[in-house]
């Protein structure tokens, strides 16, 4: 089985910028996979160039198998794209929009008449059929503009951003949908500079920046890239010296400091050290504030790879 | 499923209420203005009607009593005598009543208010019965041998009229402009939105333009049906053979609107805008829109220009179509026309069937 | 004073429209000036209109060229590029010659045989003053030289008979010489009230539309500018058009007549068109903030524009309008401007009251249009 999507070497320039810099991915059938990056790392030219709709400098894409160009009509059929934003007459009703937009794919009447309905169901627009988009709430129209592009039921589906700009209700709503449409078969890509989805959403990410990728694997690969297992946060008043070097002392601590009565100590190894540094703090007189252990986040990952945290992009 | 898109997209034009008010009122506001403002000038500076004058006998002159009362019968009457004291008559011509007053002494004068065509008729006349009564000629024989026995609708005031078709017809462009910003994915989402579809490029601009024909060769058609029905313009006698013209016509302005969408420059959909608007205005004012003889000017130094204004083309379809009584020119006029709409389509066509961009 | 800047900034890119129109009214100028080169300046004396004409003379004899000179000498003379039937009708058509004469090949023996009838071909309009106008002067002519030479003398005689004959004139008095024509000043200021209208509403309109657009107007009622004074600087920012046009037109008239500008006329027609500018400007005001389409914009603008100028006496001469009409242009602030534009090209002395009262009503139309543009922003902003 060939890859879904393969990507060898893209380079992408808009004039001086280099958007995307030899630019690599292979993407499998059934994935859920995210590209995560800050605002203008290339994530959404990524898509466009593998949609054929920008020119690229150098590299090669091939989609189910294929080389993708302009006229591929056969490969596009089965694709499914949700644009980053909303693309929909504004003089033509949510039916009518995803009516439209289906019938763009789908030549068989009856067919589309189905798959519009199915469309309209499941982003949960039936009540709004006949409404134009001026009168959708954000969003509605965002789920408007997600059926618009996966009506014709297709096998490889663009995300790019849907969240942005959404409540968190709708946003759980978008995030499930995406989850049953791969569990229907489809194969998601899906771009997103809100790590905690990608992390909820994606079986693999590919982690980037400036247009390269920085990283790419499951969740587990990624975060096993970075040495760091555990983090835990003690808010305390006047530790002495003593007792901060006694932490420095405990097995696999990897980092201890101290600053505005906050104590951090993160650990190379093992997932629950909170008992080990509890029982060094025993010894200490004052009372305790927030105690909280995490595990390590891809915004860590991104901060080790990058040295900046993700959404200072922003 | 051709029809599928072309159903949408009409839908979608339609529904912008406000634009196909104001794309149904302006030629239908226009003409009307400009009916209002012409009335009947033709009848009154040009056409040979009897001419209103009075005679205000001084001394008796037989012969130019006689010759008046010549001149003032039958169905080629030159002048129209009112029967005027000469205070009346005066009061009359200061107040426009009367063109002229003949006083009839010894020697005969002639007073008038301007010096226009009926004032030349009228000295005309005056000069030429002295000048027969030097002469002792008595009545002209026929020299001139009149070449042109018809020639249909004299009025040329009719051609604003077409001038205000044309015009409607050039308008289109701006919705040409809006179908192809829908197409392309650096000018709108949508445009991207159809751009990574498996449907063939060409059969969505078909269905685009298609829907935009349809849309103002209604507009053009009502336009020409309130002329010609509610104002009563005069364009001559074979009207069916006026749509292909409206049709042809919206095409080109249509294809016009999406060519200079699909032109790299002006980059923005404003810019574009802006340019569909300057271009039309110019093209319109050139087929006589605001001034009369641009027109012929342009024949007589620059004919290719006329060739391939598509306004120009519109009006000189009407004015063949209403002139001669043969089809020549109006068919290489719908020719000109249909080889302008193809030449702009094909190579709108051309330029986004299957673009990729450098930016979006 | 950010809006003002912005205001400024939109304006800026909307130069190419502003070119345009400007092109537009310069090959206007260009062409009225052409045609009233062509007819003579009126005078007080009476003189005759002369007809346009275009001769071909086919038979190059020298009593065929004694006759067109006679034919040239008492109308005007006209070049048509062809003698093609086809290329006479358009000609005739668009009223560039009155008549078309052919004079065949063997015209000089038909007159010494004393063969008058249908001697010469004739292209004219039917129907028209002028085709009959043209034919009688020639049937007299021709009829008045074959006649003297069948006395016994030759047809060199008796067209040159003909011709001492035609030159007898009866007397004619003018009513106190109120001529209908008009200088070229008139022309050209009567012309700007279409085309100041134009540029002012495209560029206006565009950049009120823009700063009226409902997130930009949110965001700025949002900030803490205060709403008086994005008012105030929307204001001078159509002031600034408005002198930017004024200006340059003003300016135009100077490069198309020179220094006759310098003159108590020139002055009065410069203080009407301010009074009309003024009018046009509130106008624009008003539509800014009522339109929100940009394809809207043309079509307005064009329906206001040309229907001031088809029934307020701009393209068509007051003179010519109906009566009916006239009783509608009353109510168009183009008719009071063509009024002030009448008066400051007549005017030799005496009261300017006149023009002041006309230079008003321009004024209580733009105070109307203000008050219009300004409720429109009240409904707006209470939406």
């Amino acid at each position: 089985m060939a890859h879904v999507i393969e990507i060898n070497n893209l380079v992408k320039r808009y004039k001086e910028l280099v958007a995307l810099d030899h630019f690599n991915l292979t993407i499998e059938e059934g994935e859920i996979f995210g590209l995560l990056g800050p605002n203008g790392s290339g994530k959404t030219t990524t898509i466009n160039c593998i949609l054929s709709l920008l020119t690229y400098d150098k590299g090669c894409i091939k989609v189910f198998g294929k080389e993708m160009k302009p006229n591929s009509y056969d490969i596009k059929k089965d694709i499914g794209v949700v644009m980053q934003n909303v693309a929909v007459f504004e003089e033509l009703t949510v039916y009518e929009n995803i009516d439209y937009f289906c019938g763009l794919y789908i030549k068989d009447k009856n067919l589309r008449k189905q798959y519009v309905e199915d469309a309209i169901n499941f982003v949960e627009l039936s009540d709004f059929r006949k409404f134009k988009p001026k009168k959708l709430s954000g969003g509605l129209l965002r789920r408007l503009n997600i059926a618009c592009g996966i009506a014709h039921k297709p096998k490889l589906i663009f995300f790019d951003e849907p969240t942005v700009a959404v409540d968190p209700q709708s946003r759980n709503k978008i995030l499930e949908g995406i989850q049953e449409l791969n569990r229907q078969g489809a194969t998601i890509v899906y771009t997103s500079h809100y790590m905690e989805e990608v992390e909820q959403l994606c079986s693999r990410i590919v982690i980037m920046d400036k247009g390269k990728s920085l990283a790419m694997g499951t969740k587990e690969e990624l975060k096993g890239m970075i040495g760091c297992t555990e983090k835990i946060t003690v808010e305390v008043a006047d530790l002495s010296k003593e007792l901060l070097s006694n932490m420095e002392q405990l097995s696999d601590v990897d980092q201890v400091t101290y600053e505005n009565n906050v104590l951090h100590v993160s650990f190379r190894g093992g997932r629950h050290n909170l008992a080990h540094v509890m029982n060094v703090l025993a010894d200490h007189p004052g009372n305790l504030g927030k105690i909280y252990s995490e595990l390590p986040t891809l915004n860590d990952v991104f901060l080790e790879i990058t040295g900046t945290e993700l959404r200072d992009h922003a | 499923m051709f029809f599928h898109y072309l159903r949408y997209n009409l839908l979608s034009m339609l529904r912008t209420k406000e634009v196909v008010f104001w794309t149904f009122l302006f030629p239908i506001a226009l003409s009307t203005f400009m009916f209002a403002a012409f009335g009947n000038i033709i009848e009154t500076t040009e056409m040979a009607n009897p001419i209103p004058v009075a005679v205000i006998y001084e001394t008796e002159v037989p012969i130019f009593e006689k010759v008046v009362e010549t001149v003032s019968t039958g169905k080629d009457a030159i002048l129209e005598v009112k029967n005027l004291k000469e205070k009346e008559a005066l009061n009359a011509l200061k107040k426009g009543d009367i063109t002229g007053i003949y006083y009839v002494n010894d020697k005969i004068s002639l007073q008038i208010k301007g010096d226009e065509l009926q004032e030349t008729v009228l000295s005309g006349f005056l000069d030429e019965y002295l000048q027969r009564k030097e002469s002792l000629t008595l009545a002209d024989m026929e020299a001139c041998k009149e070449k042109i026995t018809s020639q249909g609708n004299l009025d040329n005031l009719v051609s604003y009229f077409y001038a205000i078709l044309a015009m409607s017809c050039l308008f289109a462009s701006f919705n040409g402009l809006d179908r192809i910003k829908g197409l392309q994915a650096n000018l709108s989402t949508l445009g991207a939105r159809r751009g990574v579809a498996p449907t063939k490029k060409s059969v969505i601009i078909l269905s685009e333009f298609l829907a935009g024909l349809l849309l103002q060769f209604a507009v053009t058609s009502v336009a020409f049906l309130y002329m010609w029905k509610v104002l009563g313009v005069n364009f001559g006698s074979h009207v069916a053979q006026i749509f292909p013209i409206l049709l042809l016509g919206s095409a080109s302005g249509l294809s016009l609107g999406m060519f200079i969408g699909a032109l790299k420059f002006p980059r923005t959909i404003n810019g574009k805008m802006g340019f569909a608007v300057s271009f039309s205005m110019l093209l319109s004012v050139a087929d006589d829109l605001c001034a009369p003889n641009i027109r012929i000017t342009i024949e007589h130094y620059l004919p290719i220009f006329n060739r391939i204004n598509p306004a120009a083309l519109v009006s000189d379809a009407f004015y063949a179509l209403s002139v001669y009584d043969t089809y020549t020119r109006y068919i290489t006029n719908l020719c000109y026309l249909g080889a302008i709409t193809f030449v702009l389509c094909a190579a709108s066509y051309l330029v986004i069937r299957r673009n990729r961009y450098a930016s979006l | 004073m950010r809006v003002y800047k912005l205001f400024l900034t939109i304006l800026k890119s909307q130069w190419g429209q502003i070119v345009t129109y400007l092109c537009i009214f310069l090959g206007i100028m260009a062409l009225m000036n052409v045609k009233s080169s062509e007819s003579p300046a009126s005078a007080d004396d009476y003189e005759n209109y002369k007809l346009l004409l275009a001769v071909s003379d086919e038979d190059k004899t020298p009593e065929s060229k004694a006759f067109t000179n006679y034919l040239y000498e008492t109308n005007r003379k006209h070049d048509i590029p062809s003698f093609e039937e086809d290329k006479i009708r358009d000609e005739l058509f668009f009223r560039t010659v009155d008549a078309v004469v052919v004079i065949p090949k063997g015209f000089t023996k038909n007159l010494k045989n004393g063969n008058v009838e249908d001697c010469i071909d004739t292209y004219t309009l039917p129907g028209l003053m002028t085709a009959d106008l043209a034919k009688s002067r020639i049937n007299h002519y021709l009829t008045t030289a074959v006649s003297y030479m069948e006395k016994g003398y030759s047809l060199d005689e008796g067209l040159s008979y003909a011709k001492d004959i035609s030159e007898i004139h009866g007397e004619v008095k003018m009513l106190n010489a109120e001529s209908v024509g008009h200088t070229k000043h008139y022309t050209f200021f009567t012309y700007l009230a279409y085309v100041m209208l134009c540029i002012s509403f495209v560029t206006g309109i565009s950049v009120l539309k823009v700063l009226n657009t409902k997130e930009l107007s949110d965001r700025m009622q949002c900030s803490p500018y205060p709403f008086s004074r994005k008012a105030l600087e929307i204001f001078l920012g159509i002031i600034t058009l408005g002198v930017g046009i004024y200006i340059a037109f003003a300016g135009l008239s100077f490069v198309f007549f020179g220094k006759e500008m310098l003159s108590l006329n020139g002055a009065l027609f410069f203080l009407n068109q301010a009074g009309y500018l003024i009018m046009i400007l509130a106008l624009t005001y008003f539509f800014g903030q009522i339109i929100q389409k940009e394809a809207l914009i043309s079509a307005i603008s064009n329906v206001v524009g040309l229907g001031f100028s088809f029934l307020g006496g701009v393209f068509v001469p007051l003179e010519y309008l109906g009566s009916g009409v006239l009783k509608i242009s009353h109510f168009l602030p183009s008719y009071w401007y063509v009024k002030g534009c009448q008066f400051a090209d007549t005017y030799t002395s005496g009261s300017i009251t006149q023009l002041l009262h006309y230079i008003g009503i321009e004024l209580i139309f733009a105070a109307v249009f203000y008050l219009a543009g300004v409720t429109a922003v009240k409904m707006r902003e209470s939406k």
